[in-house]
């Protein structure tokens, strides 16, 4: 009879616990199920922070020099080729001109956008020879710069600095993949298309989304592209 | 022996019922205060957090390349060496005229600023011009900055390729015809890694001590 009398108390107490807990589970849920929204669904999309992108001194086409602190503020596409890139060589000056017309194109909302070539073949690449390849690739000199250094300094910068790494045969040719990379305006490598040349479809989605993280990451939006970052993992291209 | 037994009322069952339902309440409130402290050190740990508020942020998943050069500490240190806390580069030279004292006395200030925490953070000043930074030389300039600042020189290739992977360059930009006359023109920024040597935040010249001690305080957890 005791027995029989306690029980509904019992089970309204174990009741009680379980509310206590699937309240308290559901509150613990909230965050993870927001980590794992983010990293699904990524509802704010970034281009991942690769890194510092490498420092450079380059002449260019006009004996100019230029370095990756005349660039900050802007934001930069390289390529990486030579001025006689012929085949098996794949040139990515066509994407560049491809690149080009699209920037000039593009609302960049008052961020300045600039390209740059960057030529390996330092030992060929004289300043009538830059001016020569400038002027056949259709270089648009207010937006487009193309520049080359001494092969110490190439090799640090496009190897050790952009990760292409290159080679020279016996006859001097060049052996590289082809590669082009996106660099910000606080000098942050963003992007290495390395897969072949990219589509400018790519080049321009990248674009725009620096431009919206610029735009919208002050304040508490800053937090959520910062979680964004968290899971900022996957390829751009 | 006589053991007497208290007999077992109502009243000293429904007791022993409503301890029971405690013990278990307090049981399953400890657990549930454990999993949710669980979580939030986890989240404080690995969660986001807003960017800093005055440098830039890089949060950048990949370590820099380790190096070894000579240090004001007596012996050669690697960047390695110094896993145990977060680093904040410089590169400067002991001869430059405005923007490398202004430079390490902010960054002196804020480690006296952070009080506790400066234990687990180290300035490193890395010469960009290695011919005339001997360690000795850098040893006494740092002292007027901080005691515990520790500076690195290497020869002219290394110094450049170092440098280079944080995004800085320098010239020399002769004043006379004499060799040993010059300035170096150098980029200025203070790049802070984390003790896993990946590049997390960078100062552009002019960041106030406060305002890097703020941002480290957020960095270091």
């Amino acid at each position: 009879m005791g027995v029989t009398a306690g029980y509904p108390e019992q089970q309204r107490s174990g009741l009680d616990n379980r509310k206590l807990i699937g309240l308290w589970l559901g509150l613990l849920a909230i965050p993870l199920l927001a980590v794992v929204f983010f990293a699904v669904f990524q509802p704010v999309k970034v281009v991942p922070r690769i890194g510092l992108a490498p420092g450079f001194i380059f002449t260019d086409m006009h004996g100019e020099r230029l370095t990756n602190e005349d660039l900050r503020g802007q934001v930069v596409i390289y390529n990486f080729t030579t001025t006689g890139c012929e085949a098996p060589c794949v040139d990515s000056s066509a994407t560049m001109q491809e690149v080009q017309a699209m920037v000039a194109q593009l609302d960049t909302d008052g961020i300045p956008v600039k390209l740059v070539t960057i030529l390996l073949d330092a030992e060929q690449a004289t300043p009538a020879r830059i001016r020569a390849y400038a002027e056949e690739v259709g270089v648009a000199p207010e937006l487009w710069r193309v520049v080359t250094g001494t092969p110490e300094r190439l090799k640090q910068v496009v190897g050790g600095g952009f990760g292409l790494y290159y080679t020279q045969d016996a006859e001097g040719a060049f052996q590289f993949e082809p590669m082009m990379a996106l660099v910000d305006g606080n000098g942050l490598l963003r992007a290495q298309y390395k897969r072949g040349l990219p589509d400018v479809e790519f080049v321009e989605r990248d674009l725009k989304l620096i431009f919206d993280e610029v735009r919208n990451s002050s304040g508490a939006g800053g937090l959520v592209y910062e979680a964004a970052h968290l899971f900022a993992c996957y390829a751009t291209y | 022996m006589h053991v007497e037994t208290q007999p077992v009322t109502p009243v000293t069952e429904e007791r022993s019922r409503h301890t029971g339902r405690l013990l278990r309440s307090g049981i399953v409130l400890l657990a549930l205060a454990v999993v949710a402290g669980a979580v939030l050190l986890l989240w404080q740990r690995f969660g986001p957090r807003p960017g800093p508020q005055y440098g830039v942020a890089i949060n950048a998943s990949a370590p820099v390349n380790d190096f070894r050069l000579d240090s004001t500490l007596g012996e050669p240190m690697a960047l390695s060496d110094f896993a145990d806390r977060y680093t904040v580069l410089y590169f400067g030279y002991t001869t430059c005229p405005d923007i490398c004292p202004t430079t390490l006395a902010e960054l002196g200030r804020a480690e006296q600023l952070l009080g506790d925490v400066a234990e687990r953070v180290q300035v490193i000043f890395v010469t960009v011009d290695p011919e005339r930074d001997t360690p000795t030389r850098m040893r006494d300039y740092l002292a007027y900055f901080s005691p515990t600042f520790v500076g690195m020189s290497g020869s002219l290739e290394q110094t450049e390729a170092i440098a280079s992977q944080f995004g800085v360059v320098y010239e020399k930009k002769y004043a006379t015809e004499s060799a040993t006359d010059y300035l170096l023109d150098h980029s200025a920024a203070v790049i802070v890694l984390d003790p896993q040597r990946r590049p997390q935040i960078m100062f552009p010249y002019g960041v106030t001590a406060a305002q890097i001690a703020a941002d480290l305080q957020n960095l270091i957890r």
